[in-house]
């Protein structure tokens, strides 16, 4: 605390016009004399010095530092237990491998069936029991009969998942503790300490980089080492010959991508309705379709095309109906966000006209998202156009198949001019979607 | 300024008896609310901030539910309508914001199209197909508030004013039996405020349709209004014509919470 005689002293010598610095804990430090202009600049109202004397005392003199205040205890164990996992990670401490052989297995129907349960009693139970008014809404009845009937769908062995089954023989238990030791910062990370955060992002990174077979050595060898300069003479110079070959299959690119993109368009359209959280009927169905999507998602377009070769046979099909699925997967999640971004007054006036559900999704969502759909479905085409290429290596037809048979036979002149009429491609058909995108927003 | 088609035998369109609102997170936001309107009738809602006036519009066209009461709105009951049935009645009561809520992207014409939209059925409101009949009716709504010039533009380049000029030839086209309007002046400058209260007095004086404005500026109040209801925490604290307002009235309507403190107007 200051004594009131101090606070005296310096509003007396604010009076006097001359500046006063404070120091961090609020005395006066020093009273220097400068020049008269900056005497004015830095002078201070008496109320603002009584203001500021206290405010490094009260609660929010951390704000009144420039750094905060360093809560050592933290960092020390912050530094603690980020050094210990570094000794276990790279072998410093050795500890022996532990032999364990555990084996984990359980039917995945009856598990799947389980956690739908699980899932729908947290998500409706104990709202119901709060308001009992809600046990009869027609909210919780259809949630509780989809519920069941997924829940019975997986019981019932409808699909078979077949039994799960992992063995963990040894542990090693380095790498183990070492995971343990970094327990207390994961717990400061979720307390905010942006401190945490920063070392866990530096392990996870140092972890990306530990790959064998990958190392500074090999940058710098495909600078250094013969082949790299080989590779660089095979593809000089392009043979030209190949490109009245290569037209026709370049343009069966672009038509793919085209083709995709509109299965995409007209199949995303609809479904993200359902998963936009604005415009769905019912959570759970918003909840369904989020999880069908995501799964379709997590698979790659040309895993598609080589799950659908068996079904369409080899050839364009596939790759079509391949980049189709994960155009529908991608834009059903970027427009139902664009759904979800729009303004809400303007729903309010078309609820306010005796509009339903679907009329103010005409009127009222759509028109506010259509710049944002738009230009998502564009560059979904620029993209599939790009990604055509890699599909059409298991598909056929389109450059991507040439690319394929070109570099099996290491034909590196042909491939140099697929490559340069692949550049062209894409660069036309990025100009192209920004024209389009500058004609429609 | 008495309302010359207002008088004791006009028929009353909107009847409000014991009306409770109690929000979700149990603030009771009005409560014991009765008064009727008459067709034709323009009257004004004023009350401090908080008091409920936004609330009571709000339950008058159904957009949130009452907790208790009655609302008559042209012989109906609302009460114990159905959502479906709900959204036919709700076609026929034009709501007009502060915030305008058009949809900027749309051109001005479109945006009173909207009106009709409760009129349409699902296809052809998805087609965006209007016939000639409603375009006919959303033109001529546009026309009364003298905007038909600007038919074409998007409903973005409008200037305030002008854009609660198409929100109200909006809710024209609904054809309302009822008109509500929430602040429709409180983002106008004084002189579109003066324009946007004339038309829709105007319009409540031609068509017959009784309106209800809530309304901060006194001022303006008194001049149009036919009959003002005073709302203070919730509850009607006067309702009558304009003359029989006093300043006893005021200051009980806008006392302030801190007793401490003196009201404007307690002068
Ligand atoms: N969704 C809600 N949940 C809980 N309380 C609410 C909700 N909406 C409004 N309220 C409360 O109800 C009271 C009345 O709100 P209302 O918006 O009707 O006031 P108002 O008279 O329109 O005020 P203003 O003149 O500022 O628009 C306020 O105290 C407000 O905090
Ligand atoms: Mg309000």
């Amino acid at each position: 605390m200051i004594s009131l005689n101090s606070l005296r002293r310096r509003t007396e010598r604010l009076a006097l016009g001359q500046n006063i610095r404070f120091a961090r804990k609020g005395s006066i430090v020093s009273i220097e004399e400068k020049d008269p202009l900056q005497l004015i600049a830095g002078k201070r109202t008496e109320q603002e010095a009584t203001f500021i004397s206290t405010v490094h005392q009260g609660p929010e003199r951390e704000l009144a530092r420039p750094f905060g205040i360093p809560d050592w205890k933290k960092l020390g164990i912050l530094l603690l237990s980020s050094i210990t996992p570094i000794l276990f990670f790279t072998h410093n401490i050795n500890l022996d491998k532990l032999i364990l052989n555990w084996k984990i297995s359980f039917d995945v129907n009856l598990v799947t069936s389980l956690i739908i349960i699980v899932l729908g009693v947290v998500a409706i139970v104990p709202k119901a029991l709060k308001n009992p008014m809600l046990w009869l809404s027609q909210k919780t009845i259809t949630s509780l009969v989809v519920l069941l009937l997924l829940a019975a769908f997986f019981l019932f062995k409808v699909l078979n998942l077949g039994t799960f089954s992992y063995s963990l023989d040894k542990l090693d238990l380095s790498s183990g503790i070492g995971l343990l030791c970094l327990g207390p910062v994961v717990f400061l990370a979720f307390r905010k300490s942006v401190a945490a955060v920063a070392v866990l992002v530096a392990f996870f990174l140092w972890w990306g980089f530990s790959i064998r077979g990958f190392g500074t050595e090999t940058v710098v060898d495909l600078f250094t080492s013969e082949n790299g300069a080989r590779l660089l003479r095979n593809l000089t110079p392009p043979r030209w010959e190949y490109f009245t070959r290569v037209i026709d299959p370049m343009l069966l690119t672009v038509q793919t991508a085209i083709t995709s993109t509109v299965i995409g368009v007209i199949i995303a359209l609809p479904l993200s309705i359902l998963a936009a959280r604005n415009t769905t009927p019912h959570p759970v169905i918003y909840n369904v379709v989020r999880f069908l999507i995501n799964t379709i998602r997590a698979v790659p377009a040309l895993i598609w095309a080589l799950l659908l070769i068996p079904f369409v046979g080899l050839g364009p099909g596939a790759g079509i109906l391949g980049l189709g699925l994960h155009s529908v997967s991608v834009l059903t999640k970027l427009f139902a966000e664009s759904f979800e971004s729009v303004k809400p007054q303007p729903l309010e006036a078309l609820n306010a006209v005796g509009a339903n559900g679907l009329k103010t999704f005409r009127w009222g969502v759509f028109p506010q998202a259509f710049p944002l759909v738009a230009s998502y479905s564009i560059f979904n085409w620029e993209s599939n156009g790009r990604d055509s290429t890699v599909v059409a290596f298991v598909g056929g037809g389109g450059v991507g198949f040439l690319l394929q048979q070109n570099l099996s036979v290491l034909d590196y002149t042909n491939v140099a001019v697929l490559l340069i009429v692949l550049i062209i491609t894409v660069a036309i058909m990025d100009r192209f979607s920004d024209f389009i995108r500058s004609r429609i927003i | 300024m008495q309302n010359p088609n207002s008088n004791e035998t006009s028929p009353v369109l909107v009847e409000i008896k014991d009306l409770r609102k109690v929000y979700p997170n149990g603030y009771e936001a009005l409560s014991n609310i009765s008064f009727t309107l008459k067709s034709g009738e323009f009257v004004c809602i004023i009350g401090r901030s908080g008091a409920g006036k936004s609330t009571l519009l709000r339950c008058i066209n159904g957009l949130i539910p009452l907790s208790g009461g009655s609302l008559r709105v042209n012989g109906t009951e609302f009460t114990t309508l159905s959502d479906q049935e709900k959204l036919l009645l709700r076609r026929r009561i034009g709501f007009i914001f502060q915030e305008f809520n058009l949809v900027d992207r749309l051109t001005v014409l479109r945006n009173v199209l909207i009106g009709r939209i409760g009129y349409k059925n699902d296809l052809s409101a998805m087609l965006g197909y209007f016939s000639q009949e409603d375009r006919e009716k959303a033109l001529w709504s546009l026309k009364r508030v003298n905007m038909l010039h600007r038919a074409k533009s998007r409903a973005d380049r409008l200037s305030g004013g002008e854009k609660q000029r198409v929100a109200i030839a909006r809710a024209l086209a609904q054809e309302p039996f009822l008109i509500l309007a929430d602040e429709p002046v409180a983002s106008l400058d004084p002189e579109l405020t003066w324009e946007v209260m004339n038309d829709l007095q105007t319009i409540a004086r031609e068509e017959n349709v009784p309106t209800l404005v809530n309304i901060h500026d006194l001022e303006t109040a008194r001049h149009f209004a036919d009959r003002i209801i005073g709302i203070a925490k919730g509850r009607i604290l006067f309702d009558g014509p304009v003359r029989d307002l006093t300043s006893d009235h005021l200051r009980e309507i806008y006392r302030s919470n801190d007793l401490q403190k003196k009201s404007r107007y307690e002068i």
